[in-house]
């Protein structure tokens, strides 16, 4: 048996437990299917990791294996064991089932696996596919909630049409090629010239979009901010984290893999968006009173610096932007669930208020994923993006000569940045609570995920 | 042995935050012991600098490589007698700043911890020997700064809003700071991580586009935090919503972070820079005296006079950085009288601050206009007050006045006339500091300010201490300015490990 089958299996017997547990009544079902799916995860990451061959192929060149291939796999997959921990607790919140959400968020794993692996068009986008529908269930999961139906069907509205974009791009450079398989197109597309060279440059473009759209990059970001309002906490856990990073996996891999010939094209269209992403994004999260939608806008900024390690052709910054981001992002959903109450989730940033008083410790750890954010030294968020402006330098000669300036607006838009981030620390410190509000007790998982979260930004950035 | 000391010394704020967290009561007289046994402690590491055949102190640290950049990231610390003049500054302000001044209630812990994440930070700019963990301490000190003044600051009707002047604070810091970053990338990316020493051959090897940017990302950065004329935006009402304790570290310490950039960071590596902009930043250096002089002249609040002094006298350190090696690369005294005029003004400014703190009841400030008389109720506040000002003003046979001539010695040679309205500047600035001393202090008292009791014996011990050494040094400069000067000719030559 190959060795990427047994190193999915866990995932798919874990999948099927999952659908016998859901059948159980409530009170075991929580924890039986929180440790079913976390084993489950972390099987198949181990085995992804220590298991599979990296530079082996699989079922005819549908999965091709790579280093930064295994590193987004194993990334995805604990993070949605992260996501999974966290929901305990928090689902009933949202009046969502447990097993069932749980079911969602290991397809979507299933997903990303294969994502990150994809050798052929076909896998591509059954891969693409297979991670994008199980957002738009997560989106709109909790199904009392309005604004958590808007944000599904909106999701997956357009979602729907940046995946029809997408198979559009891919049978466009299907027809450009005459192949299947990555490596060849790449191949073909460095011998193309003509007719062929321009629907080659069509299905690039139309590629890149629909992949803008479903990473949020500017200035194809305009539903997330809806979405993120809408969702719940739980699901944005998996939508603004794994989900992203698989894609950005996949526009690595396609960019500087079969779309390497093409460079001179998406190479400046990549630093357009960066820009474009770190001025519209910084500018729109100023004026956020909205915790979620803050992060929103926050997320489109963080996807430029992805961008420029992108354009850089740097998979190790690469994988350490992925990598700080997601940590971050699903560590500030752990502290924004720990810090609600009972009823509700903390929403405003005022919300926050007073934080430091009733909770030192959350307000500590917060305070570090927020200096990540920001990129203060020694916090991840700080390497990571100098990393992405090393490697951008680096490779600066073969970049129009423009890179510069969008370089330098990253560097003095992340001071717009600071504004608002630093905000965030003043209501928490600085700021006494608004009225009486409910302390919740802190939860376990919500604890641990948070607090391991933050000691990871503060060492992510080295390796002894 | 002093190797061994360097490496604990970073760690010791670490040590009294703890002690802070774990202790309930008496913070305040905690930190006048630890603060002071600290500052102790760190003019112990430094003095021995000042002996003639005192070698250099470096300790490599470890290595780390930073995870996909491929670059080192190196925690090497260095001590010299160039920035043994910094770290022997800190250690004299700490008794001064944590005796004199103390909370007028029983604050929180986060008071004393925020304070010593800011000692820690300025202590580790002053001695890192890499690139990296220079700009990681430079701003880990902005979060001290931040966190000391946002959650201890003063809020009242005589101030500016305070997280106004905090946010003003910040984002002007970081406006100098995020270019100082992308010169820091654009140095590192050849060879990864430098020693300070190792910048001027790090850029030699840059594109000439380049290297011009990292020359104004690191003057920018350093140039804030001075601050020369220009970027000081957030000088004033920063001063005057800090806690005393906290304004008197931003004046006396804070401020020399952008001093020791110039003189020990930038000028050495960017020569050719310097030789092309030099007088021009010579001008904006003798611009920034005579605005602080002036600005000097119209206020009437002895904090703000204070504040702005500082920004008369901070430039007269930057007119010496930006005379600095031009024409010969072995003449150190334009450098080395800008590091002796930093110490000056560091301990000048940490003691001035104090005394200001130590005037009324309710620490509010003190006005010219409505306020007279205060040398009835403080006399011993008041002769102390005035050695300070004099000193401040360049009394000959005091260390202020050795430091500014040294500074116009060397920039003369320069440019006569930017360094003679530099002079023209601090001659201002002095004379808006013995004005506003004569009516605070002198004649008939007049206003409602509720003094507070005049300083205590062991205080005004402290306070002779400190003025020795102004006279000591004032007197026989040489005590400072030779082993500097070894120490700059020894990194010239080029036999720094």
């Amino acid at each position: 048996m190959n060795a990427i089958l047994i190193a999915q299996l866990p995932l798919i017997l874990g999948f099927m437990a999952l659908l016998v547990v859901a059948s159980l009544r409530a009170k075991p079902r929580a924890l039986l299917s929180t440790a079913i799916s976390v084993a489950a995860l972390g099987a198949t990451a181990l085995l992804l990791q220590y298991r599979v061959p990296t530079g082996e192929t699989y079922f005819g060149g549908a999965y091709v294996i790579s280093v930064l291939g295994k590193q987004i796999a194993c990334l995805c997959l604990y993070l949605v064991a992260g996501a999974v921990v966290l929901t305990n607790g928090y689902l009933e919140k949202v009046r969502a089932q447990q097993a069932d959400w749980k079911l969602v968020a290991m397809a979507s794993a299933l997903g990303m696996v294969s994502l990150s692996f994809a050798g052929d068009l076909a896998t591509v986008f059954i891969s693409f596919e297979m991670v994008s529908i199980p957002s738009y269930v997560l989106a709109g999961f909790s199904q009392r909630d309005p604004r958590s139906n808007e944000a599904g069907i909106k999701y997956l509205l357009l979602g729907a049409v940046a995946s029809a974009v997408f198979l559009m791009g891919l049978s466009f450079l299907y027809g450009a090629t005459g192949e299947m398989h990555l490596q060849e197109i790449a191949g073909k597309l460095a011998s193309a010239e003509g007719g062929q060279l321009q629907l080659a440059h069509i299905a690039l473009m139309l590629i890149l979009s629909a992949l803008f759209f479903k990473t949020a990059v500017a200035p194809f970001h305009f539903w997330l901010a809806d979405v993120y309002q809408g969702s719940s906490l739980a699901a944005l856990t998996i939508i603004a984290s794994p989900v992203k990073l698989a894609v950005f996996g996949l526009l690595f891999a396609l960019c500087n893999g079969p779309f390497v010939a093409l460079a001179n094209v998406w190479k400046p269209a990549l630093l357009l968006c960066a820009g474009a992403g770190v001025l519209i994004g910084n500018v729109q999260a100023i004026s956020q009173s909205q915790i979620k939608r803050l992060f929103a806008y926050s997320g489109v900024v963080n996807a430029s610096f992805i961008l420029l390690t992108i354009v850089a052709d740097a998979p190790g910054a690469f994988a350490l932007y992925l990598t700080t981001y997601g940590v971050m992002t699903t560590g500030l959903w752990a502290a924004i669930m720990a810090v609600g109450t009972d009823h509700a989730d903390a929403d405003e940033l005022k919300d926050l208020s007073g934080l430091a008083a009733k909770h030192p410790l959350v307000a500590v750890g917060i305070t570090v994923l927020l200096l990540s954010y920001a990129g203060v030294p020694p916090t991840a968020g700080f390497f990571a993006k100098l990393a992405a402006a090393t490697e951008l330098l680096r490779h600066g000669t073969e970049l129009p000569s423009w890179y510069l300036g969008v370089l330098g607006a990253a560097f003095v838009t992340t001071l717009v940045s600071f504004f608002y981030y630093f905000q965030m620390l003043r209501q928490m410190w600085f700021h006494e609570a608004a009225g009486v509000q409910p302390v919740r007790q802190l939860l376990w998982n919500h604890r641990a995920v948070f607090g391991a979260s933050a000691l990871l930004l503060l060492v992510l950035g080295f390796v002894l | 042995m002093r190797g061994t000391l360097l490496s604990v010394a970073p760690f010791i704020p670490l040590g009294l935050i703890a002690l802070h967290m774990f202790t309930r009561q008496g913070h305040a007289k905690l930190a006048a012991w630890t603060q002071s046994l600290f500052g102790l402690f760190l003019a112990a590491l430094a003095l021995p600098s000042f002996v003639s055949d005192a070698p250099r102190v470096a300790v490599d640290g470890f290595s780390m490589m930073i995870t996909g950049s491929g670059t080192v990231f190196k925690t090497a610390l260095y001590l010299d007698a160039r920035n043994s003049a910094f770290v022997l500054l800190l250690g004299l302000c700490l008794p001064i700043i944590f005796v004199f001044i103390r909370p007028r209630t029983e604050v929180k812990p986060s008071y004393y911890i925020s304070a010593n994440i800011l000692i820690g930070s300025l202590l580790g700019v002053f001695i890192a020997n890499s690139l990296l963990l220079f700009y990681l301490f430079w701003e880990m000190a902005l979060l001290g700064a931040y966190f000391w003044i946002g959650l201890h600051g003063q809020r009242r009707e005589d101030t500016p809003a305070l997280y106004t002047a905090l946010m003003r604070f910040v984002l002007i810091t970081l406006f100098g700071s995020l270019p100082m970053l992308m010169a820091i990338a654009i140095v590192i990316l050849p060879s990864g991580d430098v020693a300070l020493a190792d910048l001027g051959r790090s850029i030699s090897i840059l594109s000439p586009e380049l290297r011009g940017l990292a020359f104004w990302g690191f003057l920018l950065g350093f140039g804030v935090k001075l601050p020369l004329v220009g970027l000081h935006g957030w000088l004033r009402d920063t001063y005057a919503v800090a806690p005393p304790a906290c304004r008197a570290l931003l004046s006396a310490i804070m401020s020399k972070m952008g001093a020791y950039g110039l003189l020990i960071v930038l000028v050495p590596a960017f020569g050719s820079e310097f030789g092309t902009w030099g007088p021009t930043l010579m001008a904006v250096a003798a611009a920034g005296a005579i605005y602080g002089g002036v600005v000097c002249l119209g206020r009437d609040r002895l904090t703000d006079v204070l504040a702005y002094s500082s920004l008369a006298h901070l430039s007269l350190v930057a007119l010496a950085a930006f005379a600095g090696t031009r024409g010969d690369a072995s003449d150190s005294s334009a450098i080395t009288a800008g590091i002796f005029q930093v110490f000056n003004h560091g301990l000048i400014m940490a003691f001035l601050f104090a005394l200001d703190d130590r005037i009324s009841v309710d620490g509010r400030g003190i006005l010219m206009s409505e306020v007279g008389g205060l040398r009835a109720g403080q006399g011993r506040l008041t002769a102390l007050m005035l050695v300070a000002m004099f000193a401040a003003a360049s009394l000959p046979g005091l260390s202020n006045f050795a430091g500014e001539i040294l500074v116009y010695f060397a920039a003369f040679r320069v440019s006569p006339w930017y360094t003679f309205a530099a002079g023209a500047g601090a001659l201002i600035t002095a004379a808006a500091m013995i004005r506003i001393f004569h009516h605070l202090f002198f004649g008939a008292r007049r206003g409602n300010v509720v003094q507070a009791a005049d300083l205590r014996i062991p205080e005004v011990a402290l306070g002779l201490a400190v003025v020795s050494v102004w006279l000591v040094l004032g007197l026989y400069p040489m005590l400072f300015v030779g082993p500097v000067e070894r120490a700059f000719a020894t990194v010239v030559a080029g036999v720094v490990p």
